[in-house]
């Protein structure tokens, strides 16, 4: 009896979930078990097909949820990764934003790879002076970096145009005009595919295992090797240009940047994408920003179904429902959404004879 | 240099309800390392049980009355959401402080409502005029309780049996226990005391300008204070509290006319600079490990 359990349970893991990576090369595959592949490739054809089954409004969504992804992964570098905190992240989104509303039409493309570049250089900036001592210090600095960039963003006229801020006219490639969700929608592919993937392998290189080692134990990483502010300040810099791309594609979507779309709380609203996805994964970033994303929607129908009266206070019925999920899954499911899944696999890994 | 005077007593008093505020967020950091992002909040839940409570009370009881619920919440912060991450990365509990920071957003303007409130009462006024300059009843009674309070604190926490206890957990928490320190109650109390000092600045301010959500960003201050003191000062946070108090009423006095607005940002630069000269502050304890 025994026996057959675990042949079945080994044939499934192999064929479904693999349990243990053992070689080099199962440990730096995208997808490690051939239903996985399997999996990636109709996730990626997917995704290039989604704007021929969706309409207007679901594909306006989508394009906000797949740089949401994006952002939050560049936060999940940071946090899940080398386990610092920024509180900063819209402010750096808002950087490669007004950034990008220099650049634009045909020369769109390289607004955002311009305003991710100099997110990062500013992430530098600011990382230099406070990786020199502890993690918090940090923290506070990005907090302090959010008020600057918003007293910028409102007063520095001749870039940011003010309170009334920038509009943009759409982007063009090679003479095609982006100026629906659906055309956008590619743009944002171009950026995010490929960021995505090297987010993904970063986490296999020697820098990505450093990040780990620091964030697990900062001591032993430097007795190890590490050179601790260096591997701080890369996965700042990092995630600042992940933030910069990521804001500079939001421009494009809302053809217009303000002041109000980078306060204090889309900071925190990312930090709960990274919490809530959990776990420093590239998995966890998507699933992270989907379930953010989407929560303001059902908020809105939520509150709306209560009444007019509850509805004039969206924002802060939205705070609640950020910081209470930022809360239970620091408190309930540190692992996140991914560790979630995690837990369900492994169930039916094991799943006919579980001992 | 007449026309400055008015400025700096309003730094002054200021100043005095930052040191307060940081005080307590210092001691906090000393005792468990954490970095309440949530102290800000601490202070709009302190002035908003001020005020509900002034609806019932003469004013100086309705502060009075306000201070233990205060105590009590900030250890029902401890153990709801700190000591359950006991032994998580300690960024684990920076960002539930964080989370916890939003939810006490939205929730308190879900209950009290958006828009700003006036207390009914008023403390007893103790303005005075002294050489042509009037000093504010609202500087005198800031002045009033922050600077004994928060000597005697200091005084509390080098000589008495309870801050020497603080300070040994603050030093090893583990070797504290191990010594059979009741450390969980010492902690809560940490958080308590913190909460309290908190709404005390609430309070007062509740009795200058009132009670609105913008109160935050007034609480927002106190990382500009403890990184200017040094995040493991306790002493340095009252110094840097009437120091940013000053700087902010010079900022006023001189740069507004050139830079509008700047005043509001001027915290936040101080920080930078801080951090880019003297991480550890002015009065921080200057950190060999490199870790």
């Amino acid at each position: 009896m025994y026996a057959l359990s675990k042949r079945l349970t080994d044939a499934f893991s192999r064929r479904f979930a693999r349990a243990v990576r053992e070689t080099y090369r199962e440990d730096e595959a995208y997808a490690s078990t051939p239903l996985g592949r399997l999996a990636l490739y109709a996730f990626l054809l997917l995704l290039l097909l989604l704007p021929l089954l969706l309409g207007p409004y679901p594909m306006y969504v989508a394009t906000l949820v797949a740089i949401g992804a994006l952002s939050a992964l560049g936060l999940h570098l940071l946090v899940g990764g080398a386990g610092q905190i920024s509180l900063g992240h819209a402010a750096f989104m808002g950087v490669g934003a007004y950034t990008a509303s220099h650049l634009t039409g045909p020369l769109a493309p390289l607004g955002v790879l311009l305003g991710g570049g100099i997110a990062a250089s500013l992430g530098l900036l600011l990382g230099l002076p406070s990786l020199r001592i502890k993690g918090v210090y940090l923290a506070i600095a990005t907090l302090a970096f959010q008020f600057l960039a918003d007293y910028a963003f409102k007063t520095w006229e001749a870039v940011t145009g003010g309170i009334r801020g920038r509009t943009l006219p759409p982007p063009e490639v090679l003479g095609l005009v982006l100026d629906t969700p659906e055309r956008l929608w590619y743009l944002v592919l171009l950026f995010a595919l490929p960021l995505f993937f090297y987010g993904k392998r970063l986490l296999m290189t020697r820098a990505g295992r450093a990040f780990r080692a620091v964030r697990d134990n900062d001591l032993s990483a430097r007795v190890a090797g590490v050179d601790l502010t260096r591997a701080k300040l890369l996965a700042f810099a990092l995630s600042a240009f992940y933030a910069g791309v990521a804001g500079g594609l939001l421009a494009q979507l809302y053809k217009a940047v303000t002041p109000e779309y980078f306060p204090l709380s889309v900071s925190i609203q990312y930090l709960a994408m990274v919490i809530v996805g959990g776990a420093g994964t590239v998995l966890g970033a998507v699933l992270g920003a989907f379930f953010v994303l989407l929560i303001p929607e059902v908020l809105n129908g939520f509150v709306g179904a209560l009444g007019p009266e509850y509805a004039a206070q969206l924002a802060a019925w939205r705070n609640v429902a950020f910081g209470l999920l930022i809360l239970a899954f620091l408190v309930l499911e540190p692992l996140g959404l991914v560790g979630l899944w995690g837990r369900v696999r492994d169930y039916f890994r094991t799943w006919p004879l579980p001992y | 240099m007449a026309d400055l005077l008015p400025y700096l007593i309003g730094g002054l008093a200021n100043g005095a309800l930052y040191g307060l505020l940081a005080l307590g967020f210092v001691l906090v950091f000393r005792a468990t390392s954490v970095v309440n992002f949530a102290i800000g909040e601490f202070l709009l839940v302190g002035a908003y049980l001020t005020y509900t409570f002034a609806l019932l009370l003469p004013l100086p009881l309705a502060i009075l009355a306000a201070l233990p619920l205060a105590f009590l919440f900030g250890v029902l912060v401890e153990r709801g959401f700190v000591r359950p991450l006991l032994g998580r990365n300690v960024v684990a509990v920076i960002m539930a402080t964080v989370g916890l920071a939003a939810a006490l957003d939205g929730g308190v303007q879900l209950l009290w409502g958006p828009d700003l409130k006036y207390l009914p009462g008023s403390l007893p006024d103790l303005g005075f005029e002294a050489g042509g300059v009037y000093v504010s009843s609202r500087a005198v009674w800031n002045l009033l309780l922050a600077l004994p309070l928060g000597l005697g604190l200091l005084w509390l926490l080098r000589k008495s049996r309870y801050g020497i206890l603080v300070r040994a957990i603050s030093e090893r928490e583990v070797a504290a226990l191990a010594l059979g320190i009741p450390t969980a109650r010492i902690l809560a109390g940490v958080w308590g005391l913190s909460a309290l000092l908190a709404t005390l600045a609430g309070a007062l301010l509740a009795v200058a300008s009132g009670v609105g959500y913008n109160l935050v960003f007034f609480g927002l201050k106190v990382f500009p204070v403890a990184i200017l003191g040094g995040l493991d000062a306790v002493g340095g946070a009252l110094v840097a509290g009437f120091l940013l108090g000053v700087l902010e009423a010079l900022s006023q006095r001189y740069l507004e006319a050139y830079l509008p607005g700047f005043t509001e940002a001027l915290p936040f630069v101080v920080v930078l600079l801080v951090l880019l000269v003297r991480p550890y502050g002015l009065f921080g304890e200057r950190q060999i490990e490199r870790v």
